[in-house]
């Protein structure tokens, strides 16, 4: 009775233990920031769009002027900046370090650093395959998951063509219809917190974006949601540690062996008076040694660094 | 057949016959002997008349033995009639005088203590200076005060063993040729039989002190062994037996079949794998010695737990269970940890 007494005493003292540490995380993480490099959204929807490089609606002016309209629609309700890029001829053969590269540039150019919002490469050019690109900046890496652009590629691929194939203007009116669709709803239904963030490796300099009490923020220094899972890995380790160091001394402190009762044995008085190790069987298996071949896997390389922080989503056609 | 009722060898209980097996078997310690063996070992062992000397000793035994007893632990203590036990070493206690020994406490042999208390004090802090969480006033000088010289009473028997081995050997190899893996396998019947002896393999016959804590200070070096006199229990305590060569002999039986095993073992070749078909490690005769040997004893109670320390007193082996402060312990792998975490933490950024 005591002793289920002690342990339950142990076992709550354990778990208050880890809920002051985790609370002292908590404040840990959240005490310090650094400069906030986020220059949100302006409110401009004018920059939002789509370029049509490939000249899929020269001859339908009309269709156009109501795609850029229900872009900046797009634009104005989910608060970002929304640009369409459609390749053309231009830029055939480009790899998708390439694509990434130069969305991002475009993205920087058009609507500014740290700015939220997004750039949608849609590849015509006619390479195959043919490889599209979601970059996001800002609030966009956060609202915009990762699944959620591979969920807006595979609606989409029922309306862009596949690598080679033919495709009407209209297709393309219907895929960007539906991306609009897609990106309100995301928008809609993403829900802020303070612990994920996104980690851009490749900008210069490296930043995080994560959200904060509703607000973006896009830092040099580690979001609170990185800084806590480093603080726990940490804390894992040295509870690790402790642990270890108690089943050592713990073992250290048992009694050891006791002596070898072989040590009396009286090898003039012993004798083996039969002693006989008599071949009574041998044989020989042998088994084929079977030989595995297999193909190499190919890795592309990625892009330099650039300035402003993207979050990049491919999908290949 | 004859009505006569014999002993067993090994254990001194009395032996059944067992129709089945046609043996004597004995219900106590397992032992079994035909009528022939028995016969013969009866003979070998038959007792003779002592001899004045032995006498004489007996008588100086008794006449200047006090036995003191603790009403606290039970322990019965053994000294002579010059030197007065004012406390039981086991646990401390103040023991009262119960009265003289009877001649059948006399042991046959004793080995006289060669480490001095200074010598047992020395080992025993250099033994605790490496255990930083022992309990404080486990190191104190209160604590090693109560090292006590003492006499345990051993059992020690001289064994011979029928060994009887029977098992299939395997040895495999393997090499590889062109596209095939070939695997060699030869399969030998490793057959050892024999008599195997062993000598003195002494148990406590003490139930206070632990078994395994007095088997792990052995070996005693037997060429130091004397007739037993009582000037070799001036200055220190003895302890009187309680329990006998039938209560010991499963422990020497045991001890007495792995130390047959390991020379069985020991001449059997390296087999990639062995089927042990029959092992079998019969004692079919036991003579005993009841003797004294030195221990430089402590005891300590920790959290209704005791603790005991050993060191043999002839070669200065020492063995013990050290107890545990286990809240030090926790404070300190708790520091610990906090002080990993704590660096990782600031090294791996976690901190800013």
């Amino acid at each position: 009775m005591k002793k289920s007494g002690n342990a339950l005493l142990t076992i709550v003292l354990f778990l208050v233990g880890i809920i002051a540490v985790f609370a002292a995380d908590i404040l840990i993480v959240n005490s310090f920031t650094t400069k906030n490099l986020a220059a949100g959204f302006s409110g401009d929807t004018s920059d939002s769009g789509i370029i049509d490089e490939r000249g899929v609606f020269d001859e339908e002016p009309s269709t156009i002027n109501g795609l850029q309209k229900r872009v900046r629609q797009c634009a104005e309700k989910t608060e970002m900046n929304i640009l369409i890029y459609i390749a053309g001829d231009p830029h055939y053969g480009y790899s998708d370090g390439e694509i990434e590269d130069f969305d991002d540039r475009l993205y920087d150019q058009t609507f500014g650093e740290y700015t939220d919002g997004l750039i949608y490469y849609i590849d015509l050019s006619g390479q195959s395959p043919a490889h599209d690109d979601i970059s996001r900046s800002g609030r966009a890496a956060m609202v915009y998951s990762e699944d959620d652009c591979q969920s807006i590629f595979t609606a989409l691929d029922n309306y862009l063509p596949k690598s080679g194939m033919s495709y009407g203007s209209e297709d393309i009116r219907d895929a960007i219809e539906v991306f609009c669709e897609k990106l309100e709803r995301f928008h809609d239904e993403y829900k802020p917190s303070n612990y994920k963030f996104f980690h851009d490796k490749v900008s210069n300099p490296s930043v995080y974006v994560f959200v904060k009490d509703g607000e973006t923020y896009v830092t040099k220094g580690r979001a609170p949601g990185a800084k806590l899972i480093r603080l726990l890995i940490a804390e894992l380790i040295g509870f690790v540690t402790g642990l270890v160091t108690y089943l050592i001394v713990k073992i250290r402190y048992k009694f050891k062996n006791t002596t070898n009762p072989s040590v009396y044995v009286s090898r003039e008085r012993s004798a083996l008076t039969e002693r006989s190790d008599t071949l009574i069987r041998s044989y020989v298996t042998k088994h084929r040694i079977s030989s595995n071949s297999g193909g190499g896997r190919g890795f592309g390389g990625g892009g330099g660094g650039h300035g402003g922080s993207h979050s990049h989503s491919g999908h290949s056609r | 057949m004859d009505a006569a009722i014999y002993k067993c060898p090994n254990c001194n209980a009395d032996l059944k016959f067992d129709p089945v097996t046609q043996k004597l078997s004995c219900e106590y310690c397992l032992s079994s002997f035909t009528i022939d063996e028995i016969k013969k070992l009866c003979a070998e062992t038959e007792n003779s008349i002592p001899d004045a000397a032995e006498v004489q000793l007996q008588q100086d035994f008794e006449e200047h033995t006090n036995l003191y007893h603790c009403s606290s632990c039970g322990a019965d203590i053994m000294c002579d009639d010059r030197q007065t036990a004012l406390f039981c070493y086991y646990c401390h206690n103040p023991v009262i005088l119960a009265g003289k020994l009877t001649g059948q406490y006399k042991p046959d042999k004793v080995i006289g203590f060669k480490i001095n208390r200074d010598m047992a004090v020395d080992m025993f802090k250099r033994w605790v200076q490496k255990r930083m969480f022992v309990p404080k006033d486990f190191k104190s000088e209160q604590q090693i005060e109560k090292i006590t010289g003492l006499y345990v009473p051993f059992w020690a028997a001289d064994c011979d063993i029928n060994a009887d081995f029977s098992a299939i050997g395997k040895k495999v190899r393997g090499w590889t040729s062109g596209e095939y893996h070939y695997t060699e396998t030869k399969e030998f019947r490793v057959v050892r039989r024999g008599k195997i002896a062993v000598d003195g393999i002494p148990a406590d016959g003490e139930s206070k002190i632990d078994d395994l804590l007095m088997e792990s200070i052995e070996p005693f070096d037997y060429n130091d062994l004397k007739d037993f006199s009582m000037s070799y229990l001036s200055g220190f305590f003895a302890d009187k037996y309680d329990v006998d060569k039938a209560g010991v002999f499963p422990r020497i039986r045991s001890r007495a079949s792995q130390a047959g095993k390991k020379v069985v073992r020991d001449s059997i070749g390296s087999y990639t794998s062995l089927n042990v078909a029959v092992e079998q490690y019969n004692i079919m005769k036991t003579d005993w010695q009841y003797m004294m040997l030195p221990v430089w004893f402590m005891s300590y109670k920790y959290k209704d737990k005791v603790y005991e320390f050993a060191i043999n007193g002839q070669t200065g082996k020492l063995a013990g269970t050290p107890p545990l402060d286990k809240r030090k312990l926790k404070l300190t792998c708790l520091g610990l940890g906090a002080a990993v975490a704590l660096i990782l933490g600031f090294v791996g950024g976690g901190f800013f």
